[in-house]
């Protein structure tokens, strides 16, 4: 029996907790341009990008 | 520095290098507008003294990338990108203590141009480009654009929220910090500078050789068009939305929807250019962009279709970064890749710093960017067939022939 990395089961698992942390983080940080306390002022980024 | 001492630079661990370095180096950039409201405060500047500044980082960028290619191509990326990282250190430190015009000019405007110059595309590029293999080099290429779009997406916040939580100053020292840690970042690029095949080309003689291929001119002018495009929109499109009677909101998720999608753009096209023509990609890229622009100037303004041409622009957004970059070092090959990608690049800021200067006096001539969003589909078009006849084929170079 493959132990560790090199068991495809353990594979996949790793691929798919990374892949859905990756969606959080990226959900999480897509919400904090909403957030009002984190609002951007648009002129600012109209200035200067 | 024997080979056994180099054998754990995989290119895994250079890519994941370069990917983080590209993600710290871009991201910080990005931030720059959210201090043009503190600053201009509490020094009493005018919006004009901080954006000529702004405008010059990007332009020394420019300037500087061909120069900072050529560094990493000489000597190699780890000492050009740790160089490049020390300026970029001090420039934010020296940014936050700038009391005079001239002080933040050669602080943000010039020190940082510098820094950027050297930790961003066209050293990054160069030297993952030649640790991949040609089938895997696009993949590489398009992995390394996605963490600098990432970047750009996440640190935006980040930086917001280091200057509501410990002011703007104590801010950009924060984010001095973040960029220092690019230097040890550098040591992993340290490979010595071992080009797949030396051509035994001069500098000269690689830039001559470039400027008198009409593919290497079709690639600058492309990238100038995606540099036009992406300052517009990203500049002016929450303008254009409030002005539309759309709320800020609508325009900051727009801005965060572009950023969100570029970075499976990037990582698309790359993995894409890989797979089959990187030049009909790039005709594809330029021509959608134009329909895309087209439609959204025809169809009536509303929070869904600001928020879809978002999604689309973001998908379109610096895709081209990997198949231009991965065009160059096809067709010129991989020895002068950081110089001339420098070069190329350069491209895309003068068309970045016209896109930017350009739509702003379009709407203080017109009172709306109705024309400006038609050059930007012109520019978009003439793109697209401009890369059309870009001819993909590597060199075949004398030396190889005799």
């Amino acid at each position: 029996m493959k132990s560790g990395l090199k068991n495809p089961a353990v594979k996949w698992f790793l691929a798919g907790l990374g892949s859905a942390l990756s969606v959080v983080v990226l959900v999480l940080i897509f919400l904090a341009y909403q957030h009002p306390g984190l609002l951007l002022d648009w002129t600012n980024i109209s200035y200067c990008g | 520095m024997n080979s056994s001492s180099n054998q754990w630079r995989t290119p895994l661990i250079i890519m994941i290098a370069g990917c983080i370095i590209l993600t710290l180096s871009m991201g910080v950039r990005h931030t720059a507008g959210l201090f043009l409201q503190p600053m201009t405060m509490d020094h009493g500047w005018s919006r004009e003294t901080f954006s000529f500044a702004i405008a010059l980082q990007n332009l020394v960028w420019g300037l500087a990338s061909p120069f900072a290619g050529a560094l990493a191509d000489r000597h190699g990326a780890g000492r050009t990108v740790l160089g490049a990282a020390v300026l970029y250190v001090i420039g934010l430190v020296l940014m936050s203590q700038a009391a005079s015009p001239l002080a933040f000019d050669l602080s943000a405007g010039v020190l940082i141009g510098l820094g950027l110059s050297g930790t961003t595309f066209a050293v990054i590029m160069g030297v993952i480009g030649r640790h991949t293999t040609p089938e895997k080099r696009s993949l590489a290429l398009g992995i390394a654009s996605a963490g600098g779009s990432f970047g750009q997406f996440a640190v935006l916040p980040i930086g917001q929220a280091l200057i509501s939580a410990y002011g703007w100053q104590s801010a950009l020292v924060l984010l001095a910090a973040g960029v220092g840690l690019i230097a040890p970042l550098a040591y992993a690029l340290a490979d010595g500078h071992k080009p797949a095949a030396n051509s035994g080309q001069s500098i000269a003689e690689a830039l001559r050789e470039a400027s008198g291929q009409r593919s290497f001119h079709y690639l600058f002018w492309g990238y100038f068009v995606c540099g036009f495009q992406t300052a517009f929109i990203m500049l002016h499109l929450p303008s254009f939305l409030v002005d539309g009677g759309l709320s800020a909101n609508v325009g900051m998720t727009a801005v965060a929807l572009i950023g969100l999608f570029n970075i499976f753009g990037s990582f698309l096209f790359g993995w894409a250019g890989g797979k089959g023509s990187k030049k009909n990609l790039l005709v594809l890229i330029y021509a959608v962009r134009a329909v895309v622009i087209l439609v959204f100037m025809l169809i009536p303004l509303s929070t869904a279709s600001a928020w879809l041409f978002a999604a689309a622009m973001g998908v379109l957004w610096l895709g081209t970064v990997p198949l231009t970059n991965g065009l160059v070092a096809q067709i010129f090959g991989l020895r002068y890749m950081s110089m001339l990608t420098g070069v190329v690049f350069l491209g895309h800021q003068l068309g970045s710093f016209l896109g930017a200067w350009l739509g702003g006096r379009i709407f203080d001539e017109t009172g709306s960017y109705g024309l400006a969003w038609t050059i930007a589909i012109v520019l978009s078009v003439l793109a697209a067939l401009c890369s059309w006849p870009i001819n993909e084929r590597p060199l075949v170079r004398q030396e190889a022939r005799a």
